[in-house]
C-alpha cells in the first residue's frame, strides 16, 4: 500500500545517544527523527553500546536486528559511527573508515606490542 | 567557526544610527566562537589572512578510499533493497483481499450486535412492564387516599358547620338586642375576686363581701348542725 513508502513518513535516523555521564560513555542505539535533539524522547530503542572495554576487554554490543531491518525497510538511515558498528557487527558491509583505521593501526603498530588491540 | 552577524552588535548599531545605517553591510560581519575568547572578539590581527593547508592523503591510499566508498555504498544500497523487499513481501496483501477481511467483520460485528440488540430488548420490555405494573398501583393507592381525605374534610367541615348552627340560637340579632342589653345592664358580671388566708374567694369588687361572708356562716352553722343531729 501507498502509505507504507518511506519517502512519505519522517526521516528518521538509527543513532546514538550518549548517555552515562563525564569520562564514563554509554550509548543508547535510537531510532528518532533525524531532526530530534539526541536527549529527546527516542522513537524506539534497538540496542546499546558500552564504548568502554570491560575486564575480559571486551565492548559491548547489543542490537536488536528484527526492529532495525523494520525501520530500515521504512526509510530510517543509519549515522557513521552506527554504520561502522554495524559493519563490523556483519549486519553491513564493512565501513571504508573501519579499514583505513586497521591500516593506521597496523602501520602504527610498535613492535611485539599490538597483542592489546580492541577487540569487537 | 561560522560567519554571522552578532545579534547584541546589530540592535546595538540599529539604536544608536537609526534604521538608516544598514547592518547587512560586509564591513558588520564577523565571525563567533564559544569558548576560550569572549564571543564578539574579532579574528586575531596575526590570523586574520591565514588560511589553514588542506590535508591531503598520498594518493594511492585516495584511490584506493575511493574505491572503497564506492563499493561500501553500492553495497548498502544492495542490502537495504534487500531488506525493503522483504519487509515488503511480509506486509503486502492485495487490497480485495483487506476489503473483503473488512467487509466480513463488519457483517460480523452487525449480526453480533443485532443479536445483543434482541437480548436487551427482551430485557427492557420486562422491565418496562414491570414498571408500568407499579405506576399503576402506586396511582390506584394515591387516588384512594385522596377520596379517603376527601370524604374526612368534608366530615369535618360538617361538623363545624352543625356546631356553628347550634350555636347560632344565642347569636344576638337585631331582633333581640334590646332584650339581650337589658339582660346585660340587669346581670353585671364582676370577674375580679379576693381571696382571704383560709382560701375563701370573694368575688367581685364592689361591697358585697358581708353578703358573701353571711351566706359562708349560714354554711358553716348549717354543717355544725348537720353533725350535731348525727
Amino acid at each position: 500500500m501507498s502509505f507504507r513508502k518511506s519517502r512519505t513518513l519522517p526521516s528518521m535516523a538509527i543513532r546514538f545517544v550518549r548517555l552515562g555521564c563525564t569520562n564514563r560513555p554509554f550509548y543508547h542505539i535510537v531510532v528518532m527523527n533525524i531532526r530530534a535533539n539526541q536527549h529527546e524522547e527516542p522513537i524506539e530503542q534497538v540496542g546499546s553500546y558500552d564504548p568502554l572495554p570491560n575486564v575480559n576487554n571486551e565492548k559491548l554490543v547489543a542490537l536488536n536486528f528484527d526492529r532495525i531491518r523494520y525501520w530500515m525497510a521504512n526509510g530510517a538511515r543509519f549515522s557513521k559511527p552506527l554504520e561502522e558498528l554495524l559493519g563490523l557487527a556483519g549486519f553491513l558491509p564493512l565501513h571504508p573508515r573501519t579499514v583505513l583505521n586497521a591500516w593506521r593501526n597496523r602501520l602504527n603498530k610498535p613492535d611485539e606490542e599490538g597483542k592489546n588491540e580492541n577487540k569487537e | 567557526m561560522f560567519s554571522r552577524i552578532n545579534p547584541g552588535l546589530l540592535i546595538n548599531l540599529q539604536s544608536t544610527f537609526g534604521r538608516d545605517c544598514n547592518p547587512f553591510l560586509g564591513t558588520f560581519l564577523q565571525s563567533v566562537r564559544w569558548a576560550r575568547k569572549p564571543i564578539w572578539a574579532p579574528v586575531a590581527k596575526s590570523k586574520l589572512f591565514r588560511i589553514p593547508e588542506r590535508k591531503k592523503l598520498p594518493e594511492d591510499e585516495a584511490l584506493e578510499l575511493r574505491r572503497l566508498y564506492n563499493e561500501y555504498r553500492t553495497h548498502c544500497k544492495a542490502v537495504r533493497q534487500l531488506i525493503c523487499k522483504e519487509y515488503a513481501a511480509s506486509v503486502e496483501e492485495s487490497p480485495s483481499v483487506i476489503n473483503s477481511r473488512i467487509d466480513d467483520d463488519l457483517s460480523q460485528a452487525i449480526k453480533l450486535n443485532e443479536e445483543w440488540n434482541k437480548e436487551v430488548a427482551a430485557i427492557r420490555e420486562e422491565r418496562l412492564t414491570l414498571e408500568a405494573e407499579i405506576e399503576r398501583e402506586k396511582n390506584l393507592q394515591y387516588m384512594i387516599r385522596a377520596e379517603q381525605e376527601n370524604e374526612e374534610q368534608i366530615k369535618l367541615l360538617d361538623e363545624i358547620v352543625k356546631a356553628e348552627k347550634e350555636k347560632s340560637t344565642t347569636f344576638i340579632t337585631p331582633d333581640n338586642l334590646d332584650e339581650a342589653i337589658e339582660f346585660a345592664l340587669a346581670n353585671p358580671v364582676d370577674y375580679n375576686f379576693a381571696i382571704d388566708l383560709k382560701g375563701n374567694i370573694v368575688y367581685g369588687r364592689k361591697g358585697k363581701f358581708e353578703e358573701v361572708l353571711m351566706k359562708q356562716v349560714e354554711e358553716l352553722n348549717e354543717k355544725q348542725v348537720a353533725a350535731s343531729s348525727s
